[in-house]
């Protein structure tokens, strides 16, 4: 809810759009970001899940933040970029990729201008949004809390998606 | 006594070996079957004799020989620990400590001997002195013998045999068989004597009474003997050492042979100094020691496999872009460079490669306490245990392993009255053994107790919903059920394993090493768990295949072969390909573009990839088979964990990501589909 939940040492945050609204990562939890790679599709995965990339030797999944914000997909334009985060679950940090239309500027988000998210107004669920922050005195920047952007809830999912394929190969999918 | 400075190390030592070993000896005497102290026993008994030996007292290393030869038939169980043991053990300790010493009195030598001699059996141990006297006026001779009979000495109707007897009948006989020439079993002619002897003999013999031996067989046979000066009889170090020299000096020119012993003996009789050889035993052994291997942190391995692995992925985009650019420099240097990366991989892999007889040792200990504390008679058993894995993979095998020990004493072996009504010994075995196949390592777990009731099994599984009742399940089915989360038949939850969390577990570890388990049982006779396991964690050789427009990798030693799949030959009804007759066995199939939900027509000409794992075996249907690829193997994410399906993902030359295909896994749907294809069709016969 306040800013103390954020790292407050680091007031920068990058800005990317997704469906042309702007949001925000503190760029301590952010390790780069890259142009798009080529996809390897992981089947039989929940549809926000694109698949995995080649990383300088390490494979990391790439999660699509339009599917996961529920908007409809695109194709890839030059502009859209995979947004490497470090997210920590359970103790590990994982690398994860996320899909987005664009990336913008880094800004400096001071902690008094942010603001705790509506509870209203919004489609989103907004466990993953630590707050909105002010931008340019006229539009608002939403900022994620990476950690849950992925929630245990979802990666249930994910695992679940997994056992369930593990268990049940074939024929109990709708 | 000397002053000399390692004689009296040897005192000192000697003297604190003999009160660890009263000690041992009197906690013996209460724990009569703990191993721990019989060895302990044992090794004081070998160092005293061995360090006695080379300081020339030989007085005291043959006493001591006795002491360890009775309490070696005692570590394999053939002698009891009984007080009288005990007791006359004590009383040898005395003894030594009194000659050591040059302090109290010794008690009699000759009444202790006798003891462990009537404990023997009568049995001789090898080579005891007849008496312990130092002033013994019954030295005997010592001579070395060699009889080469000629080939066909048989066809002049001579009996080797009562000749060889009667040459052990005159002393103490040390034979060296010498069958160097024996040639092929094809070439063997049976009336022909293809081989021959070297003998030391010690005793009240004289030449004459060796020469009267060979007498009748002189003529056709190659007899020569050689009077070894000053070997006593007594010097059973010696009379050992010179019959080790003469296995290794395997010459078959007499003369080097008789020179080499002859030599030997004289540079080591009684009387001359043993120190020096002590000595220069002692620098032989730290040089050894320092020469022969490095202690490396795992670390620093893990990461130069690591750095092989980024090599390989980099070779392989090298020979992608070298066959592109038609430079044919370029492409015979990344040829080259390839054979290195290759060799480079072998050996970096090597070094990571442990025996598992380390970790099957501290399994021996486990099971012996286990059953103890459960009340069982249990031994284990080992073969194998030089079978070489990755220090990793072994490091991760420990735990699986010990719960699969840990069920087979507790749920496996019967309680020893149990067994004998069953007819069985009443002590129970586990047989643990290694060996490897092809790239794989398999490590198997047998007892001989009670086996698996499958019956109560499928019963179990049904009422905890595992499985619905019409369920029809083969047996190696019904077997791996003990596999399922929260299931076990074991009627208490025991300290020790029942909680019914232990087998998935096992399980699933033997997954992420990317092995399998397989269970054989016969109700009565025992359970046999196999465990398939691959060599390394981390490069694999790979078969590239193309599914629609994606590559994905199967792990080449789980292939057979590949077959074509024209499309003439789909069934017809369109219905997914469940089974297909390959050379007379039926052998179920997963396409796997349906199984990976892809889009798209089928091609025209498919490719059938056989597998195989363990004993099972599918058919994989995929659009086309690209060719071997270098996988080194990458994880795939924690997120991914549970999906079974992929072991792992590999980087290509391209430098995208192919995932690698859990064949254990397809196999398991390709069977399971097969399965419930049979159920439904069966069902609509029933109805219709």
């Amino acid at each position: 809810m306040e800013a103390t939940a954020l790292d407050t040492t680091l007031n920068h945050y990058l800005s990317f759009s997704v469906d042309n609204d702007l949001y925000a990562l503190n760029v301590g939890q952010v390790r780069e970001v890259l142009e798009l790679v080529p996809i390897t599709k992981v089947p039989r995965m929940p549809e926000f899940i694109r698949g995995i990339i080649n990383l300088r030797g390490k494979v990391v999944p790439v999660i699509d933040m339009r599917t996961k914000f529920g908007m409809a997909n695109l194709d890839a334009t030059i502009d859209t970029r995979v947004v490497v985060v470090e997210s920590g679950h359970d103790d590990q940090v994982m690398l994860l990729g996320a899909l987005v239309d664009s990336v913008s500027e880094v800004l400096e988000i001071k902690p008094e201008s942010i603001q705790p998210a509506p509870t209203l107004g919004l489609d989103l669920n907004t466990d993953f949004i630590r707050g909105v922050g002010r931008h340019n005195d006229d539009s608002f920047i939403i900022i994620l809390d990476i950690d849950k952007v992925f929630s245990t809830a979802e990666l249930t999912l994910v695992k679940q998606a997994g056992v369930a394929n593990a268990g049940q190969p074939e024929g109990q999918d709708s | 006594m000397s002053f000399d400075p390692l004689v009296q190390t040897f005192k000192d030592e000697t003297l604190e070996s003999l009160n660890d070993l009263e000690v041992s000896l009197m906690a013996l005497e209460s724990r009569p079957e703990d191993a721990d102290l019989l060895n302990a026993a044992f090794r004081v008994m070998h160092t005293i004799k061995g360090s006695a030996a080379m300081f020339g007292f030989e007085q005291i290393s043959d006493f001591t020989h006795e002491a360890e030869t009775v309490f070696d038939r005692v570590r394999n169980h053939e002698i009891p620990v009984t007080p009288h043991l005990i007791s006359l053990t004590l009383q040898a300790k005395d003894y030594i400590r009194a000659i050591v010493s040059g302090e109290g009195d010794a008690p009699d030598p000759a009444e202790i001997m006798q003891g462990y001699r009537a404990l023997l059996g009568g049995e001789a141990a090898s080579v005891a002195p007849e008496t312990i006297d130092e002033s013994s006026d019954e030295e005997g001779q010592a001579f070395l013998i060699r009889f080469r009979p000629e080939p066909n000495i048989l066809a002049t109707g001579t009996n080797l045999l009562p000749i060889l007897r009667e040459l052990a009948d005159l002393g103490d006989l040390r034979t060296v068989l010498r069958s160097d020439a024996l040639p092929t079993l094809a070439d063997l002619q049976p009336d022909q004597v293809y081989v021959w002897w070297d003998f030391i003999l010690t005793g009240q013999v004289s030449q004459a009474d060796v020469e009267d031996v060979f007498m009748f067989v002189s003529d056709n046979a190659e007899v020569q003997y050689q009077p070894l000066e000053h070997v006593r009889s007594t010097d059973t170090h010696l009379l050992h050492e010179l019959e080790r020299l003469l296995i290794s000096h395997g010459d078959a020119d007499w003369v080097n042979v008789r020179d080499a012993v002859q030599s030997y003996a004289e540079s080591h009789t009684h009387g001359q100094v043993i120190k020096d050889e002590a000595a220069s035993q002692l620098k032989m052994l730290s040089e050894g020691a320092r020469t022969s291997s490095i202690r490396v942190p795992t670390e620093r391995i893990n990461k130069l496999v690591d750095l092989v692995g980024e090599l390989v992925i980099a070779h392989s985009r090298l020979v992608q872009l070298s066959s592109q650019s038609g430079n044919g420099d370029i492409r015979q240097l990344s040829e080259e460079m390839g054979r290195l990366v290759g060799d480079l991989r072998d050996e970096s892999l090597d070094i990571r490669m442990v025996p598992i007889g380390t970790t099957f040792s501290r399994f021996q200990r486990l099971v012996r306490d286990l059953a103890r504390d459960i009340g069982r008679d249990v031994i284990m058993e080992t073969s194998g245990g030089d079978t070489e894995l990755d220090a990793t993979l072994i490091e991760r095998l420990g735990d699986p392993l010990v719960h699969i020990i840990r069920n087979a004493v507790d749920h496996g072996i019967e309680p020893p009255d149990e067994r004998e009504a069953a007819g069985k010994p009443r002590q129970g075995t586990i047989h643990l053994s290694a060996s490897q196949s092809g790239p794989h390592v398999v490590i198997t777990i047998q007892d001989d107790g009670h086996g698996l009731d499958l019956k109560r099994i499928r019963e179990k599984a049904i009422s905890k919903g595992l499985i619905s009742p019409d369920a029809a399940l083969s047996d190696k089915e019904a077997a791996q059920l003990i596999f399922a989360a929260g299931f076990s038949t074991a009627d208490q939850v025991t300290n020790v394993s029942g909680r019914g969390v232990g087998m998935d577990v096992v399980r699933q570890s033997i997954h992420a090493l990317r092995g399998t388990v397989e269970i054989d049982s016969e109700l009565g006779r025992g359970t046999t768990i196999h465990l398939t396991l691959p060599l390394t964690l981390a490069i694999i050789e790979g078969l590239l295949v193309l599914v629609d427009d994606q590559e994905y990798v199967l792990p080449l030693y789980s292939v057979e072969e590949c077959l074509e799949f024209q499309a003439t030959e789909r069934t017809t009804s369109g219905a997914k390909e469940h089974v297909r007759d390959v050379r007379g066995q039926m052998l179920p199939m997963v396409r796997l573009r349906e199984w990976l939900k892809m889009p798209g027509d089928l091609p025209d000409i498919e490719q059938i990839v056989m597998t195989q794992v363990g004993s099972r075996r599918a058919g994989l249907i995929v659009d086309s088979v690209i060719g071997k690829h270098q996988t080194v193997i990458k994880p795939i994410g924690h997120i991914f964990e549970d999906m079974r399906a992929f072991s792992g993902a590999t980087i290509l030359g391209d430098g995208r990501v192919a995932l690698i295909l859990d064949v254990s896994w397809l196999i398991t749907l390709a069977e399971e589909e097969h399965h419930r294809a049979i159920q439904s069709h069966t069902r609509e016969l029933v109805v219709s």
